[in-house]
C-alpha cells in the first residue's frame, strides 16, 4: 500500500506516514515545545529564566507570542541567551516608558533549527543577524507558497544600561515562497542606529496539522489588521496558544500586535504603535501571520499512536513517541508489493520501542520486498475515543492451541478485534487467528505453515478491541474513523470493501475475525483509497499449492489521516493550498486542470490539481530490430505513467553514437502504427498508457551490416521525461535460416604454393540474414605437410591481407564466426569484402609446416545457383632419370597392374630410354595402348575348362554331377587368381577389377556363387569394358541375369492392382533402380564437374533423386527374365530360347540362362511413362526401348563423370584426389579423349584410365612425399603383388588345361610357364576374396574416415575400413605363411595330383638368395649385401620409396631397422626375414 | 581427434551454465573434449563406481522385415490390414480361415494388450518375451523431426525428412549416428563412450567400445576409438610360437634369436611415428592390436567359458551372429581383465535385404536371430551378469508391407522406414510392446508414400537409443543425442518407449 500525499522520505529506504504523533526517531516531528507565561515585569533589567522540557542538541529558536493587553504601555517581548536547555526573556517596554509592566500573558514556541516537513507543512526554523536595514532571508526550496513568518529578537547587543535592552520590533515584509525581508525598528524617537541583533524566525506553511499530538493551524491573513481590535478565527483548537506577526510593512511606524479575547476558536488582535515621538497610534492595515497550537488531544491519554510504515524483511526498531507502561501494538495487513505470502512479526516490545519485520513463511527464502503496514500503538486499557469504546490488552501464552482472551471492560456487542503476535519465542513464521469473538472476549491461537509440525512456542498476542461504528477523533478538525466487520464473505479472491465514506489519506488496520477455514492464512491489502480497500485472504503453500480459502469475516479500522471537513477524501489543507473549498464535498470529482485526473486522484497521487499533468514518459523497447527483406518494422514504445490526458510527445531519431554502424535518414522512416510518417512527435491519446513509434526500414539491395538507430525523447511542457532513448538496428533480413546466404570458396594453391601442392577442398560460410554471424565449414585434403593453422583473411589487395579470425584446424563444420568490427575494419568492411566489393574479398587459407604463410586458400563468393570454377591446369610433369625414373616406372606399374616384377620395371624403363628418348609419359602412354591392344583373358574360359579338366580327372560328368565330385564355384575363384598373377593384359584386368568393385555382384548371394559360369561371364563383361564405354557397360550390366538376380531385377514385374480398389497389391522391385543410381552412376548428391558437391542456398547438398525417382525407374526394370535356357537332359542340356518369364535356375553346370543377357517379356513390363532424374521415358515403349531410354537418361547425367572418376582414382592411385584430378579424369571420360587422342566416345573408360594414370598428380614423384598421398593397398592386392614380385608359383602348369579344351588363344595370354593359383575363400584371412564383396557397397566405402589424424586432416581412407586390429594381424600372418612356408593351398588338391603340395605357391626365395650370395661372392660385406637385397625388394614392393625416404635418414628408421635385423639374422632367415619385415611396413601397405 | 563442431561446443557451455558451475570459466577455444572431461570429472565425482554395465548393439544389416518379426494376430486392430497388405509374405494367424496347415503361423506373445505374435521361427524369442527378458519397441526409425504423413507428402516440408531415406548405407549410418540431418561425424555409441570415459569410469587400454563386426559408425567417437575383435577374440602374430615363446623371454624381453629380433623389428617399426597420415594410422592399429591382444586373451581366460559355451549350445545357437554374441559374453564374463566398468559392444547380422525369396530366407534369419538372442540371454544368466547387460537391435529400416512379387517362393519386399526393434536383458521391462504400433495401411495412416506401406516412425532413433544411453549412465543425453529435444522425452513418466525398468 502506498498512501499518496503526506508521504515523506525519511531515508532512502524507508517511508513513513505520521498521523497522530511522532512515532519514531525515523519519523520524528521536529522537537518543539510551547507554553504560556504570565508575568509581571518589575524592572526593565529583570530577566526571566525558562528551562526547556525537551532536549535539544543545539539552541533552538524561541518565538514569543503577542502580549496580552492588560497593561496598555507599548512593549515588546525580548529573548536572550538561548541555549540547548533554556532561555531568558522579559517584557521590554520602549525606552520612553518606565520599564515596569503589569502582568501579561505571553505564549512561547520553541523549535529546533532546520527545515521540517510536518504533514506536508514546512516549518523552517532559523536565525539571522538583523539591524535597522533590510536583511533578505532566503527560504528553503521546499516552500511552495508564502509562509507565515514569526520573528523574534533573541540577543541583547544593544542596551541602554546593562540588562536593559533597547526595545526592538522585527518587521517582516515581502514574504514569498523564496525569501522575505526583515529589519528591526526601535522607537521613533531614537536614531535608528544600533548594532545588529540575532533574530530567530520560524516560517510556517499556511495550513492545519499536528505536531506530535497537538493540533496547529498557520494562516497568512489578508491585509486586514490595524490599530482596531479585530478577530481572527481558527480551530477550534483546545487550549490554543497564539502567535501573530506582521507580514507586511504598509505602515512605517513601529508597531506590534497585542491580543485580547482569546477563545478556542478566535482571538482579538490589534496593532499597537509606540508613542516615543508622538501619541498618534493609527496604523495602516497589515497582513498578519497567525500560528495557533493547541493542547494534546484527549486521545493522547491513551498514548494512541497510529502510523504507517514501510516494513522490510529485516528487523527494524520503531521508537515510540511516548513512554508506555504496557504498549499494545497491532499491525497490518501488509500491502502486496511482493507476492510471497508473509505475515507481520513484532518482537522486543519495550516501553519506548519495538521491532518489526515482514516474516515470510518458512518454506520461502525469507527475502521480501518492503511493504506498507499501518499500525496502532496504544497503552493497555479501556478507553472511549471519538465516541467509540476501545479495549487494548495482551493474551500471553498463546500457542497453536486455542486460548481465551477477556476484555477489561465488556462491549455491548461483539467488537472488532485487531491483533498482533508481539513476541518471538518461536522463530517459525506464525499467524494469529481470532475466533469466537463476543462482547466479553475471544479465542486466539497460532498457526505455523502446514509444512511445519504445527506446534509453536507460547507467544504474547496483543489485541485492540474496538466498538463497531463511526467515530471522530478529537483532533485537528476531528479526524473521522470507522470500525466495522464484514459478513462472512472474504476469501482468497479479491474482495472490495467500501467504507461508505471517504477517509482522506486513509490508515487501515484489519484482522480476520473468524476461523472457518483452518488453513494458515493472513490478510493482504491489494489497494487502498479514500473510499475502499481491496483485500485477500492469503494462504501459504508449504505443502499444497491450493490457496483457496473459504469465507471469513474481516474486522477493520480505517481513519482519515488528515483533516477533511467536507469528507470528500481531500485534506482540508490540501484543498486550501490548491484553491479548493475545504467545505465543498463536491470538488473531489472535479478536474480543474483538465488532465483527466479528478481532484481526489490528484490528491491521492500527490499531484497539483491545478497543473496539467500529462504524466511521465519514457521509452520501452518494443521490437529492437527492423528488417529490410521482410519489411519488419522496429518499434519503440513511448510509455506514459501517471498521466491520462492526450499528450503529444516530441522525439528525434538518429544513428546512435557509433559512427561505424550508424544509419542515416535514408535507411528508415519513423511512422506511427498505421504507417503514417511522424514528424518528430507522437500522440499518446487520452487514457492511453503508451504509443508506438515504428521505424520502417527502407529496403535497398545492398548487403549491409546492421545499422543502428536511436530514438530520443525531447522535453515537453505537458509531460516529464524519464529515460531518454532506446536504440535498435536495421538489418538486411531476419535470421531465419531461409535467409542464410551461402558463400563458397574452392581451395586452390596459395600463390606461393602453386605447382607445389595438390591440396584442394572447399570452404563455406553460411551467413545469417543480419550479416552478423557465419557458420563456417572447411574441408580439404592433399596438403604437402601437416597443417599448422587456418584463418579467414581479408584481402586488402588482390594479393591478400591480414587475418580476420582464426578458424579451427582440420575439417570442421558449423564453426561460428561472429562478424564484428575490429581495429581498422568495420563490420560493413567485412560484409563488403565478403561480397567482393571494390575488387577485394575474404578468403580462408590453410597453413602447413611447409608453407607457413599458407598452402591453399579459398576465396569466398556468394553462391547463387552453384559455384564451380574450373580447376587450375597443373604444371608440366617433370622429366625423370636414373633411380627416379625407375621409381616412377615401378609406381606406374604398381598403379596399373597387379604389381610389377623386376623384369617388367626394367623393360619399361629401358623402353622409355630407348624408344621414347627418356620421355616416360610417352612410354607410359604407349604401354597403355599396347596393353589395351592385348587379347582379353577371360575368366569364363578358365572357369569352364578348369571344370572340364576336373570332370575329366574325376571321371565324372556334369550331366550326372553329384555333390561330392563337384568343382562347384572354386575354379571361378581360382581363375581370378591365375589371371591376376600371370595374364599379360594386366592393365585391363587391373582396371577391370576396379570396375568390378563398382558394378558389383557378389558370391555372397547364393546364385552368384553357384552359377559360376554366369558370374565369370559377368566379370568378363565388366573387365572387358575397361576400355569400353559406360553406356555400353551399364546396358550389359543391366541386362545381365547375374546382376538381375543380385539386385532382384530378374523376373521383376509391373504392379499388380487390386481389381476392386485399384490399390497396388504388388509393386515392382526397387532394388536395382536404387543401386544403379546410387552406386553405379550418379550417386546421391548433385556434383560439380570436379566432384565437389553442389550446394543449395542453405549450404546443403542437393539430392540427385528421391524415392519418387526410384519407384519410377523401378518400373523400367520390369519384365526382364532369362533369354536362354537348357533343353532336356536327354539332349545333353542344349541351349535353347526361353519363353517362360518365371523360369527356374536350371541345372548346375549348364547355365545358358545365366550366361546370356536377359530379354524383356512384354506382359510383365510396365509401359506407362516414367519420369526420373529430370528425364522421362515415354509411355508405350517396349522393354528394350524403355531400358535404352532410361540408360540414356542415366548416362547423360552430369554426375556420372565425376562420380566414377573419383571411385576409379580411389581404386587405382589415390584415396584423396584433388578436385582438379577428378575434373581432369572426368573430362577425359566424358570426352573419350585424353591428351588429344582416344576413341572420342562419351564415357570412355580407356580415356579415363589414361587420365588417371598419366595425371600430374599420379606422376609427380615429389608429390608422393606428401603426408596424405596415395592409398592403402587392398589386402587382396597386397598379397597378389607380393607373389608377382617374387614370382610365386605352384607346381600345376596352366598349359595343362590346353588338353581339356582351354583355347590356345587364351593360353597365349600367359607366359608359357604360367602355373595355376588355386586359392580358396580368402575372406576370413584377407578380408577380401574375388567376387565376394560383402554387399553391393563393396568392401570399401569411398567416404570412409577412420577417425584420428586422418579424418582430422580431411582424408578418406576407404581401404582402412577393413584395417581392424584383428584383420591386420590376419593379413600379416597370411603373408608370413607365403614367406616362411608353402602357402597351404594343398586342400582341395586337383584330382590326380601327385602330391598334396602341388597347389602350394612358392615364392622365388632361391632367386633372392642367389642375388645375396652373388654380392657376398663379389666381395661385398654382409651389410652391403643385405642393403642390396633390401633395395632390390624395395623397388618391386614399394617402388623404391623405402630407400628414397630413409636412405639418408638418421637411424633408427624402418629401413635401418629392417637392414640391421637382417644383418644380424641367420642365413636361413635373411631372405624370408627381409620379405616378412618389408611386407609389414606401412611403406609396403601403402601405394604412393 | 576430430574437431568438434562449434555448435556442440556451445551446447556444452550452455550445459555448464545450467549446472551452476559458473566458476568454471571457459576461456578461449581450447580443446572441447578436454573441457568436457574437466567438467565431467568435476561434476560426476564418483561417477565411476564399481558397478558394471554393458550395452550390446546388434545391427541387423540390410533392413530387417520387422513387419514379419512382430506380427498382429486375429483380434489385433491391424490384423486385417496386415493380411491385406502383406499378400504372399503374410504370416497368418492359425485361427484365420485362410490359414492352412503348411503355412507358417505366428507364435502368440502372451501378456500383451492386443494379440501379437512373432515369426514362427522365433519360438525362443516368444519364450524370452514370456519370461520378461525381452520386449519390442515398435515403429522406430530415423527422424530429423517428428513428422506426420501430411508433412511427408508436403513437398515444402521435405527439409524435415532425414536425407536419403530408404538408402541402405545412409540409413545405416543415420541409425548409428542418430543425427539423420547432419553429415556423419561420430556415432551415438562413440559419443556416449566419450562421456562415460570423461565421467571417470574405469577404463583400460582396451577401448570401452568393442566391435565384433569390424569398423562401424556407431562407435566412432571423438576420443574413444573402437577396438575390433573377431568371434575368436584377438589374433596373435603367427610364427613366434604359442604365447610368443620363441621370441620373448620370461621377463617380456625379446630373445636374441631370429624370431626375437624379427619380432622386435616388427614392434619397433610399428612403433615409429610416420609423417604420412595413412601410414601412421595403419601403424597405430597394428600397435593397438599388439597391445590389446594380451588383455583380450586374459579376459577370455578369466571368463566362465564353459557356462557360456554351454548356454549357446543349449540354445542351438551356432551362427556367426551367435559366435559374436558368445565372444561378447566371454568378454563380459572376463571383464575383470579388461578393467572397463562400462562397455558398448557392437555386433551384426547380415542378409536382411530380402528383395527376393523372402519367405524362406527371412525365416532362417529370424531363427538365427532368435536362437542367438536366447543363447546370449542364457549365457548372461549363467554367469550372473544378466542384470548388468542390455542388448538392443538396430536395423537400416523395416521393409515395405507390400510384396514385390506374386510368388511366395520368389517375392520379397523393398526398403521401408520405421520398424520394430528388440530390447533384451535384465534391465529391460520385459514382456511388453513399447512405442506406438503403426497402422498397417497402404496410402493412409502411417504410410510414407502412396503404395507400399513404409511406416513413418513414431519413435525416433534418438528416443530409442537415449533410453539405453541413459541406462548406461550417460550424464548428458543432449550431448549424445543433440536432436533429442525435438521429440517427446523418452524418459518421462508419460513416455511409452522407456523400456528400462
Amino acid at each position: 500500500m502506498k498512501l499518496p500525499g503526506f508521504v515523506r522520505t525519511i531515508s532512502s529506504a524507508i517511508v513513513c506516514i505520521v498521523v497522530f504523533s511522532a512515532s519514531s526517531v525515523l519519523c520524528a516531528d521536529p522537537i518543539f515545545e510551547s507554553g504560556t507565561f504570565s508575568k509581571n515585569q518589575i524592572y526593565a533589567t529583570d530577566w526571566n529564566t525558562a528551562v526547556f522540557t525537551e532536549t535539544y542538541s543545539a539552541p533552538p529558536v524561541v518565538i514569543m507570542g503577542p502580549l496580552s493587553s492588560n497593561n496598555t504601555q507599548p512593549a515588546t517581548v525580548r529573548v536572550r541567551n538561548v541555549t540547548a536547555t533554556g532561555f531568558e526573556w522579559q517584557i521590554d517596554e520602549f525606552e520612553y516608558e518606565d520599564g515596569y509592566h503589569g502582568t501579561e500573558q505571553v505564549s512561547y514556541f520553541v523549535m529546533e533549527e532546520g527545515v521540517h516537513d510536518v504533514g506536508g507543512l514546512i516549518f523552517e526554523v532559523g536565525r539571522t543577524n538583523v539591524s535597522s536595514g533590510n536583511t533578505t532571508v532566503s527560504l528553503d526550496s521546499s516552500h511552495t507558497v508564502a509562509p507565515a513568518v514569526f520573528p523574534q529578537v533573541e540577543s541583547d547587543n544593544n542596551t541602554v544600561v546593562a540588562n536593559d535592552t533597547i526595545a526592538l520590533i522585527p518587521r517582516v515584509r515581502y514574504v514569498d515562497a523564496g525569501e522575505f525581508l526583515i529589519q528591526l525598528q526601535d522607537q521613533e524617537l531614537n536614531t535608528g542606529s544600533f548594532p545588529a541583533e540575532s533574530v530567530g524566525y520560524i516560517a510556517i506553511t499556511p495550513g492545519q496539522g499536528t505536531l506530535r499530538s497537538r493540533p496547529f493551524e498557520a494562516t497568512v491573513t489578508g491585509i486586514l489588521y490595524n490599530h482596531k481590535l479585530k478577530t481572527i478565527n481558527f480551530g477550534p483548537i483546545s487550549g490554543a496558544e497564539v502567535f501573530v506577526s506582521q507580514q507586511t510593512r504598509k505602515g512605517g511606524d513601529p508597531a506590534h500586535f497585542r491580543y485580547n479575547q482569546m477563545t478556542d476558536s478566535s482571538v482579538g488582535i490589534y496593532l499597537e504603535e509606540e508613542q516615543s515621538k508622538n501619541s498618534e497610534q493609527r496604523h495602516n492595515k497589515e497582513a498578519a501571520g497567525v500560528f495557533v497550537i493547541g493542547q494534546p488531544f484527549n486521545e493522547t491519554e491513551s498514548k494512541l499512536d497510529i502510523f504507517t510504515l514501510e516494513v522490510t524483511d529485516t528487523w527494524q526498531t520503531v521508537n515510540l513517541p511516548y513512554t508506555y507502561t504496557s504498549p499494545i501494538i497491532v499491525a497490518g495487513p501488509p500491502s502486496q508489493n511482493d507476492g510471497d505470502p508473509a505475515t507481520i512479526r513484532v518482537r522486543n516490545v519495550t516501553p519506548t520501542s519495538f521491532q518489526v519485520q515482514i516474516d515470510e513463511w518458512d518454506y520461502l527464502d525469507g527475502t521480501h520486498a518492503s511493504e506498507s503496514v499501518s499500525m496502532i500503538v496504544i497503552e493497555a486499557g479501556s478507553y472511549s475515543m471519538g465516541g467509540l469504546q476501545w479495549d487494548a490488552g495482551v493474551v500471553s501464552g498463546v500457542t497453536d492451541a486455542s486460548t481465551s482472551g477477556t476484555f477489561a471492560s465488556s462491549f455491548g456487542s461483539a467488537p472488532v478485534v485487531l491483533g498482533q503476535v508481539a513476541t518471538r519465542a518461536g522463530a517459525e513464521a506464525v499467524a494469529h487467528r481470532f475466533s469466537n469473538i463476543s462482547g466479553s472476549g475471544f479465542s486466539v491461537e497460532l498457526d505455523e505453515e502446514d509444512g511445519n509440525d504445527g506446534t509453536h512456542s507460547a507467544e504474547a498476542v496483543h489485541y485492540i478491541a474496538l466498538e463497531k461504528g463511526l467515530g471522530t477523533f478529537e483532533t485537528v478538525g476531528g479526524l473521522n474513523y470507522a470500525v466495522a466487520a464484514t459478513s462472512n464473505q472474504i476469501t482468497d479472491a479479491d474482495a472490495v470493501i467500501n467504507f461508505g465514506a471517504n477517509y482522506a489519506a486513509p490508515v487501515f488496520v484489519a484482522d480476520l475475525q473468524t476461523k472457518f477455514d483452518g488453513d494458515p492464512a493472513a490478510l493482504r491489502v491489494k489497494s487502498l483509497s479514500a473510499g475502499s480497500v481491496t483485500l485477500i485472504v492469503e494462504e501459504e503453500e508449504s505443502v499444497s499449492s491450493d490457496v483457496s480459502h473459504t469465507i471469513e469475516s474481516v474486522g477493520y479500522f480505517v481513519a482519515a489521516s488528515v483533516v477533511d471537513s467536507d469528507d470528500d477524501g481531500l485534506g482540508d489543507a490540501w484543498e486550501s493550498l490548491n484553491g479548493l473549498d475545504p467545505n465543498n464535498p463536491n470538488d473531489a470529482g472535479l478536474d480543474p486542470d483538465g488532465d483527466l485526473f479528478t481532484n481526489l486522484e490528484e490528491f491521492e497521487a500527490g499531484l497539483d490539481p491545478n497543473v496539467f499533468n500529462g504524466g511521465t514518459v519514457d521509452l520501452v523497447d518494443g521490437v529492437q530490430d527492423a528488417y529490410e527483406l521482410e519489411g519488419t518494422r522496429a518499434r519503440v514504445q513511448v510509455r506514459r505513467t501517471a498521466g491520462k490526458a492526450a499528450i503529444t510527445v516530441d522525439f528525434t531519431v538518429d544513428g546512435g553514437a557509433d559512427a561505424d554502424v550508424a544509419s542515416d535518414a535514408s535507411d528508415y522512416v519513423a511512422t506511427n502504427a498505421a504507417g503514417d510518417p511522424l514528424n518528430g512527435s507522437i500522440l499518446i491519446p487520452a487514457n492511453a498508457g503508451s504509443a508506438d513509434i515504428y521505424i520502417d526500414p527502407v529496403a535497398d539491395s545492398i548487403f549491409e551490416y546492421p545499422e543502428a538507430f536511436r530514438v530520443i525523447l525531447s522535453a515537453g511542457a505537458t509531460y516529464t521525461i524519464s529515460g531518454g532513448n532506446k536504440a535498435g538496428t536495421i538489418s538486411d533480413a531476419t535470421n531465419d535460416p531461409a535467409n542464410d546466404k551461402l558463400y563458397v570458396g574452392l581451395h586452390q594453391a596459395e600463390p606461393i604454393a602453386v605447382g607445389l601442392t595438390s591440396g584442394s577442398g572447399v570452404a563455406t560460410l553460411l551467413v545469417n540474414g543480419t550479416n552478423t554471424q557465419a557458420r563456417g565449414s572447411n574441408s580439404f585434403g592433399g596438403l604437402s605437410s601437416p597443417q599448422t593453422v587456418a584463418h579467414i583473411h581479408q584481402a586488402n589487395s588482390a594479393a591478400g591481407g591480414p587475418i580476420v579470425i582464426g578458424v579451427p584446424n582440420g575439417q570442421y563444420e558449423d564453426d561460428i564466426w561472429n562478424i564484428v568490427a575490429s581495429t581498422g575494419t568495420t563490420g560493413q568492411d567485412l560484409i563488403d569484402k565478403l561480397n567482393k566489393q571494390n575488387g577485394l574479398f575474404l578468403y580462408l587459407n590453410v597453413h602447413s609446416t611447409q608453407f607457413t604463410s599458407g598452402e591453399i586458400r579459398a576465396i569466398f563468393g556468394l553462391a547463387e545457383g552453384g559455384v564451380f570454377d574450373t580447376p587450375a591446369v597443373p604444371p608440366a610433369i617433370t622429366p625423370l632419370t636414373g633411380d627416379d625414373l625407375t621409381r616412377d616406372v615401378a609406381r606406374f606399374l604398381t598403379q596399373s597392374t597387379y604389381g610389377p616384377t623386376a623384369a617388367e620395371i626394367t623393360a619399361l624403363a629401358d623402353d622409355i630410354t630407348t624408344n621414347h628418348a627418356g620421355d616416360r609419359m610417352a612410354g607410359f602412354n604407349q604401354w597403355i595402348d599396347d596393353q589395351y591392344a592385348l587379347d582379353q583373358t577371360n575368366l569364363y574360359d578358365y572357369t569352364y575348362f578348369a571344370d572340364q579338366q576336373e570332370w575329366s580327372l574325376r571321371g565324372s560328368d556334369p550331366l550326372n554331377s553329384v555333390n561330392s565330385n563337384d568343382p562347384d564355384h572354386n575354379n571361378r575363384r581360382r581363375g581370378w587368381w591365375t589371371i591376376a598373377m600371370k595374364s599379360h593384359d594386366q592393365l585391363r584386368q587391373r582396371v577391370g577389377f576396379a570396375l568390378s568393385e563398382i558394378f558389383i555382384i557378389s558370391e555372397a548371394a547364393t546364385q552368384v556363387r553357384t552359377r559360376h559360369y554366369g558370374a565369370a561371364k559377368y566379370y568378363d563383361l565388366v573387365v572387358g569394358h575397361s576400355n569400353g564405354t559406360f553406356r555400353s557397360l551399364i546396358e550389359e550390366v543391366s541386362k545381365s541375369p547375374m546382376m538381375g538376380y543380385y539386385l532382384s531385377s530378374l523376373k521383376n514385374q509391373k504392379s499388380i492392382l487390386d481389381p476392386v480398389t485399384g490399390d497396388i497389391l504388388v509393386a515392382p522391385d526397387e532394388n536395382y533402380a536404387r543401386e544403379i543410381m546410387q552406386l553405379f552412376s550418379v550417386g546421391l548428391l548433385q556434383m560439380n564437374p570436379d566432384g565437389t558437391l553442389e550446394l543449395n542456398g542453405q549450404g546443403l547438398p542437393i539430392q540427385t533423386y528421391t524415392n519418387v525417382d526410384i519407384t519410377a525407374l523401378a518400373r523400367v526394370f520390369t519384365g526382364w527374365s532369362f533369354s536362354k535356357r537348357v533343353g532336356s537332359k536327354a539332349d545333353g542340356y542344349p541351349t535353347i530360347d526361353n519363353s517362360s518369364f518365371n523360369l527356374g535356375n536350371g541345372p548346375k553346370y549348364f547355365q545358358p540362362n545365366w550366361e546370356n543377357p536377359m530379354k524383356n517379356f512384354a506382359v510383365y513390363h510396365d509401359t506407362d511413362a516414367k519420369t526420373f532424374l529430370g528425364g522421362m521415358v515415354s509411355a508405350g515403349l517396349d522393354g528394350e526401348a524403355d531400358l535404352d531410354a532410361a540408360l540414356d537418361i542415366i548416362a547423360g547425367h552430369s554426375n556420372v563423370g565425376p562420380f566414377l572418376a573419383r571411385r576409379m582414382i580411389q581404386r587405382l592411385t589415390n584415396s584423396n584426389p584433388s578436385r582438379g584430378y577428378i575434373y581432369r579424369v572426368s573430362q577425359a571420360f566424358e570426352s573419350g579423349t585424353y591428351n588429344g587422342s582416344g576413341s572420342g566416345q562419351s564415357g570412355d573408360f580407356a580415356a579415363m584410365t589414361k587420365a588417371i594414370l598419366l595425371d600430374y598428380e599420379a606422376r609427380t614423384l615429389s608429390l608422393s612425399d606428401d603426408i596424405s598421398y596415395g592409398k592403402q593397398k587392398e589386402p587382396l592386392l597386397r598379397y597378389v603383388q607380393l607373389i608377382r614380385a617374387l614370382d610365386g608359383k605352384s607346381q600345376i602348369l596352366l598349359s595343362d588345361m590346353g588338353n581339356f579344351g582351354y583355347p590356345a588363344t587364351q593360353l597365349d595370354n600367359f607366359p608359357v610357364d604360367a602355373t595355376r593359383y588355386r586359392y580358396g575363400d580368402t575372406t576370413t584371412i584377407l578380408s577380401q576374396s574375388p567376387l565376394d564383396a560383402p554387399s553391393v557397397f563393396n568392401w570399401f566405402l569411398p567416404d570412409y574416415e577412420p577417425g584420428g589424424d586422418i579424418s582430422a586432416s580431411g582424408l578418406f581412407a576407404p581401404e582402412m575400413i577393413q584395417t581392424t586390429e584383428t584383420q591386420t594381424i590376419s593379413n600379416i600372418n597370411y603373408m608370413r605363411t607365403l614367406t616362411y612356408g608353402g602357402n597351404g593351398q594343398g586342400v582341395n588338391a586337383l584330382v590326380g595330383a601327385t602330391d598334396g603340395n602341388e597347389d602350394n605357391v612358392q615364392i622365388d626365395k632361391p632367386g633372392l638368395q642367389a642375388l645375396y650370395d652373388a654380392e657376398i661372392t663379389g666381395g661385398a660385406t654382409v651389410a652391403e649385401a643385405v642393403e642390396t637385397l633390401i633395395d632390390h625388394l624395395d623397388v618391386v614392393l614399394m617402388a623404391g620409396n623405402f630407400k628414397a625416404t630413409y636412405g639418408a635418414a638418421p637411424a633408427p628408421n624402418p629401413r635401418s631397422t629392417v637392414i640391421d635385423t637382417i644383418i644380424a639374422a641367420g642365413n636361413g632367415e635373411k631372405i624370408r626375414g627381409s620379405i616378412y619385415l618389408l611386407c609389414i611396413t606401412p611403406e609396403y601397405i601403402h601405394q604412393k | 581427434m576430430k574437431k568438434k563442431s562449434q555448435a556442440s561446443y556451445l551446447t556444452r557451455r550452455n550445459f555448464l551454465g545450467r549446472s551452476a558451475c559458473s566458476t568454471m570459466a571457459l576461456t578461449g577455444m581450447v580443446d572441447t573434449l578436454a573441457h568436457l572431461k574437466l567438467m565431467q570429472s568435476s561434476l560426476a565425482q564418483g561417477g565411476g563406481g564399481s558397478d558394471y554395465k554393458a550395452l550390446v548393439v546388434l545391427f541387423l544389416f540390410g533392413g530387417n522385415d520387422s513387419n514379419n518379426t512382430l506380427i498382429p494376430r486375429i483380434g489385433h486392430p491391424e490384423y486385417d490390414n496386415y493380411k491385406a497388405g502383406r499378400g504372399v509374405l503374410g504370416v497368418l494367424d492359425d485361427a484365420d480361415p485362410d490359414y492352412v496347415q503348411f503355412d507358417p503361423a505366428s507364435i502368440a506373445l502372451t501378456g500383451t494388450a492386443d494379440p501379437y505374435g512373432v515369426h514362427p521361427s522365433m519360438q525362443p524369442v516368444a519364450d524370452l518375451f514370456t519370461n520378461q527378458q525381452l520386449s519390442f519397441v515398435s515403429n522406430v526409425g530415423t527422424l530429423a523431426f517428428p513428422i506426420t504423413r501430411a508433412d511427408f507428402l508436403d513437398s515444402n516440408k521435405s527439409h524435415l525428412l532425414p536425407p536419403q531415406l530408404f538408402s541402405h548405407s545412409d540409413q545405416q549410418v543415420q541409425w548409428q549416428s542418430s543425427l539423420s540431418d547432419q553429415p556423419f561425424r561420430t556415432g551415438w555409441g562413440g559419443r556416449a563412450a566419450d562421456l562415460l570415459l570423461g565421467s571417470g569410469h574405469q577404463s583400460s587400454s582396451v577401448s570401452l567400445s568393442v566391435s565384433l563386426a569390424g569398423i562401424n559408425s556407431l562407435q566412432v567417437g571423438d576420443s574413444t576409438s573402437q577396438y575390433a575383435v573377431t568371434s575368436n577374440g584377438a589374433i596373435p602374430l603367427s610364427g613366434y610360437g604359442t604365447d610368443y615363446v620363441n621370441a620373448i623371454d620370461g621377463s617380456g624381453g625379446y630373445l636374441n634369436t631370429d624370431n626375437g629380433r624379427r619380432l622386435k623389428a616388427f614392434d619397433d617399426i610399428n612403433g615409429m611415428v610416420h609423417d604420412h597420415l595413412l601410414e601412421d594410422g595403419y601403424n597405430k592399429i597394428v600397435k593397438n592390436s599388439r597391445d590389446n591382444e594380451t588383455v583380450i586373451g586374459g579376459a577370455i581366460a578369466a571368463s566362465n567359458e564353459t557356462a557360456i559355451d554351454g548356454a549357446f549350445t543349449t540354445a542351438n545357437a551356432t551362427s556367426s551372429t551367435a559366435d559374436q554374441l558368445k565372444m561378447i559374453a566371454k568378454l563380459i564374463s572376463g571383464r575383470s581383465a579388461l578393467g572397463n566398468n562400462r562397455q558398448i559392444f557392437f555386433c551384426s547380422m547380415g542378409g536382411f535385404d530380402t528383395h527376393a525369396e523372402q519367405v524362406g530366407g527371412h525365416g532362417g534369419l529370424m531363427n538365427d536371430l532368435a536362437t542367438s538372442l536366447s543363447g546370449f540371454n542364457s549365457a548372461m544368466q549363467a554367469v550372473g551378469e544378466n542384470d548388468n547387460v542390455m542388448l538392443m537391435t538396430h536395423s537400416d529400416f523395416t521393409r515395405t508391407l507390400t510384396p514385390n512379387g506374386t510368388s511366395s517362393n520368389t517375392a520379397g519386399s523393398d526398403h521401408g522406414w520405421g520398424g520394430h526393434q528388440i530390447v533384451m536383458g535384465g534391465p529391460v521391462d520385459g514382456g511388453k510392446i513399447f512405442g506406438t504400433f503403426p497402422q498397417l495401411l497402404v496410402n493412409a495412416g502411417d504410410d510414407a508414400g502412396t503404395s507400399r506401406g513404409r511406416w513413418i516412425p513414431s519413435t525416433s532413433v534418438d528416443q530409442y537409443a537415449a533410453v539405453g544411453g541413459n541406462w548406461l549412465g550417460v550424464s548428458d543425453l543432449s550431448h549424445v543425442f543433440p536432436n533429442l529435444g525435438r521429440f517427446d522425452d523418452p524418459l518421462s513418466v508419460s513416455s511409452n518407449v522407456n523400456y528400462v525398468t
